[in-house]
């Protein structure tokens, strides 16, 4: 089996690893916009709920969860399938560091510009999604990126609640052909491919929504 | 009737009066400065009187509805108030033309032809026309002031608050901001106008209201007071003509 | 026009959340039996050109024939495929799996359908052999999490003074454990007498000690499984020269 055969063998998990790297990210910004909008519109007491929430998600590892979601929810007869139980975990522990991310952008937003809106007469809402949200965004990038990467690194857990993703496909292989050193490098060369995928895409959105000279201040 | 009656407004911060029992009216048509040395109050006073802060008691009548009263529809009040703030306030994310229209579209819900045209019509006044494409961080101070006035106007309001206008402004930008608002004052636009420039009131205001430690201290035409022997106005003013 | 854009990324976001969650958990048809495998212990169960075989699958393959089901399978690692059976997400588990008291309190067992021993493996090179046990404390061991090992170092070794449990280095999976034997890491590997018989022919390992008589393997239920009993009447039916032929098959 030559090298080649080997990238073969694993690029067929290459596709779960997108979509649960897609899946758990989607999930995250849900999240992570929910918690944030929330904050800012709620008053002290759900503020104070969902930084609890916050703390919590952000120190539970994230491997627990995935294994209460998925082997332990069945116990109080909730069945999730596996992809579900990746978003509920990884996805909700993304999206509580998101949420973060997006706490700190929100505060970048130049204040005037919201007592502006507020002047004109729009809601708190209003003020929310047309002024402070798209500002927000394109501040967060850099740690939307940052999100973005973990996320791909902890998909390989997939693999214990049963997704075939890149992982799995390694380690029957490796049982096979005890060709550890050679797969484990293949699998650093797919993950970093994928990777530099994903920051391709990120910067072609990026350059579609830029501003021209919009973080100047 | 006066289009605007301020009745003994009082804004304190705990023990601290910044507003000690200020009244003064504003008619139709009419254009009023507000002058004062440093924390006399008056951008405390703007602010309440469009309640982005809460007056602590007194009254304001706007159209002879009190809009301190719990009951007032603060939104709707807002939206008959056009603000023009010192830093422009510019949505940094929008056009020039977005920045205009985002409110005609959201809040009274005009179709986008309309509403563009409608912006088009007021950035035209304010000779920001060839912008409209623009984005504020690419327009120099005047440019963003002026584009900030066609926003307040293109929601037709009864009257139009300046908070500092031009005191971002290096001096020939005032200058086209001050020709401007004049000519708005000349077409009996209502303004109300915080500022320490006094070029600026010559220029835009029938009388100008002097605040002194949160009360109205003299109210007059500027000519009056840079004449009257006081020696609060003397020391503010400083033997100016 | 940004805003239409915002609610089309929104959307779709929502939409891989959609598909995400269906098309995965659908209601399994009577005749299709959810099975967790880990791929990783030829020749009871392994991978070969994406084609899941080995000893366990032919056994259960011929049930399924005989029965007139399918089977799903889904590959877990280890720890994995034992809690989808635990918590009934899947009707079986196979790879194979040893009988021992503490997973008999969470899952039921099949009779057992082959006798198994548990192969301390070294380095060729390193002539290791032992005649007794008293020397082992003297060596590094190491196998994979999750495995009977621990429990028999626990309740047969630590007792008698020959081995600890706080002595053993744990691995992820026998492949890692394998590495580290290769890198001189660690002395001796715990491997199933199954595996080792497979990895002796391609690596340069030998056996230093042989537990025999101890270990039996079983196909792993849920509790209470309806699924069980069914089975073992099936092992009864193929009959003990059937089975072992299968056995032998996969064993030369």
């Amino acid at each position: 089996m030559s090298f080649f055969d080997i990238l073969q063998i694993l690029l067929q998990g290459a596709g779960y690893t997108l979509l649960i790297t897609f899946s758990c990210a989607a999930t995250a910004l849900v999240v992570g916009l929910g918690i944030a909008m929330a904050r800012e519109l709620g008053g002290r007491w759900a503020s104070a709920v969902l930084s609890a929430l916050v703390y919590v998600l952000r120190g539970v590892p994230m491997l627990v969860l995935l294994f209460i979601v998925f082997f332990g929810l069945p116990g109080i007869g909730v069945d999730v399938p596996p992809l579900v139980a990746m978003m509920l975990s990884l996805g909700l522990i993304s999206g509580a560091y998101l949420s973060e991310v997006f706490r700190g952008a929100l505060a970048a937003v130049n204040s005037n510009e919201v007592l502006a809106a507020q002047s004109m007469g729009f809601t708190r809402f209003q003020t929310l999604r047309l002024i402070k949200i798209p500002q927000m965004l394109r501040f967060s990038v850099p740690g939307m990126v940052n999100e973005l990467t973990t996320v791909l690194k902890y998909s390989p857990f997939a693999y214990t609640v049963g997704l075939p993703e890149i992982t799995k496909q390694a380690m029957a292989l490796v049982a096979m052909t005890m060709r550890g050193i050679e797969i484990y490098a293949a699998i650093g060369l797919i993950y970093f491919a994928i990777y530099r995928l994903l920051l391709g895409a990120v910067r072609l959105i990026e350059k579609h929504y830029a501003i021209p000279g919009f973080a100047q201040e | 009737m006066a289009l605007l009656e301020v009745k003994d407004l009082v804004k304190s911060y705990g023990d601290r009066n910044v507003l000690d029992g200020v009244s003064f009216d504003l008619e139709e048509g009419e254009a009023k400065v507000v002058m004062g040395p440093s924390g006399c109050g008056k951008s405390t006073l703007l602010r309440c009187l469009n309640l982005l802060i809460e007056p602590t008691s007194g009254a304001i009548l706007l159209d002879g509805n009190d809009i301190t009263r719990p009951s007032a529809d603060v939104r709707a009040l807002r939206s008959r108030i056009g603000f023009v703030f010192q830093n422009f306030a510019l949505y940094r994310h929008m056009s020039v033309l977005d920045n205009v229209t985002l409110a005609l579209r959201r809040l009274k819900k005009l179709p986008k032809r309309e509403a563009e045209e409608r912006a088009m019509h007021e950035l035209a006044r304010m000779d920001m026309a060839e912008k409209s494409d623009a984005f504020p961080a690419a327009l120099s101070g005047g440019q963003s002031q002026r584009v900030a006035i066609a926003r307040a106007l293109a929601m037709d309001p009864k009257v139009l608050f300046f908070d500092e206008p031009t005191s971002a402004l290096d001096p020939i930008m005032v200058r086209e901001v001050v020709t401007l608002i004049n000519r708005l004052y000349l077409d009996n636009v209502t303004i109300l106008c915080v500022t320490h420039d006094l070029g600026l009131a010559k220029h835009i205001s029938d009388r100008v209201v002097f605040l002194h430690h949160g009360k109205v201290y003299a109210e007059d035409r500027i000519e009056e007071l840079l004449h009257r022997d006081d020696p609060v106005l003397e020391d503010f003013f400083g033997g100016e003509d | 026009m940004r805003r239409r854009d915002l609610l089309a990324t929104f959307a779709l976001a929502l939409s891989f959340i959609a598909v995400g969650g269906c098309g995965q958990g659908g209601e399994t048809a009577s005749k299709v039996i959810n099975v967790a495998v880990t791929p990783a212990s030829p020749p009871n169960l392994f991978e070969e050109n994406g084609k899941t075989q080995g000893l366990d699958y032919d056994l259960f393959d011929g049930y399924c024939k005989a029965r007139g089901c399918t089977m799903a399978i889904t590959a877990y690692d280890w720890q994995g495929m034992l809690g989808a059976v635990v918590s009934k997400k899947a009707d079986v588990a196979f790879s194979g799996i040893s009988i021992t008291e503490p997973r008999k309190k969470v899952m039921d067992f099949s009779k057992p359908y082959m006798d198994n021993s548990w192969n301390l493996v070294s380095l060729k090179n390193r002539n290791i052999k032992l005649a007794k046990l008293d020397t082992l404390k003297n060596y590094s061991i190491g196998y994979a999490r999750g495995t009977a090992y621990t429990d028999f170092i626990k309740t047969e070794l630590e007792p008698k003074g020959i081995y600890k449990v706080d002595q053993v280095k744990l691995y992820p999976t026998n492949n890692e454990a394998l590495a580290d034997l290769q890198n001189g890491q660690v002395d001796m590997v715990f491997l199933d007498g199954t595996v080792a018989s497979v990895y002796r022919k391609k690596l340069p390992i030998q056996d230093s000690y042989v537990f025999e008589g101890i270990d039996r393997l079983g196909f792993a239920f849920p509790k209470g499984s309806a699924l069980r009993a069914d089975f073992d009447k099936y092992l009864d039916e193929l009959g003990p020269e059937k089975r072992q032929a299968i056995i032998d098959k996969w064993m030369k």
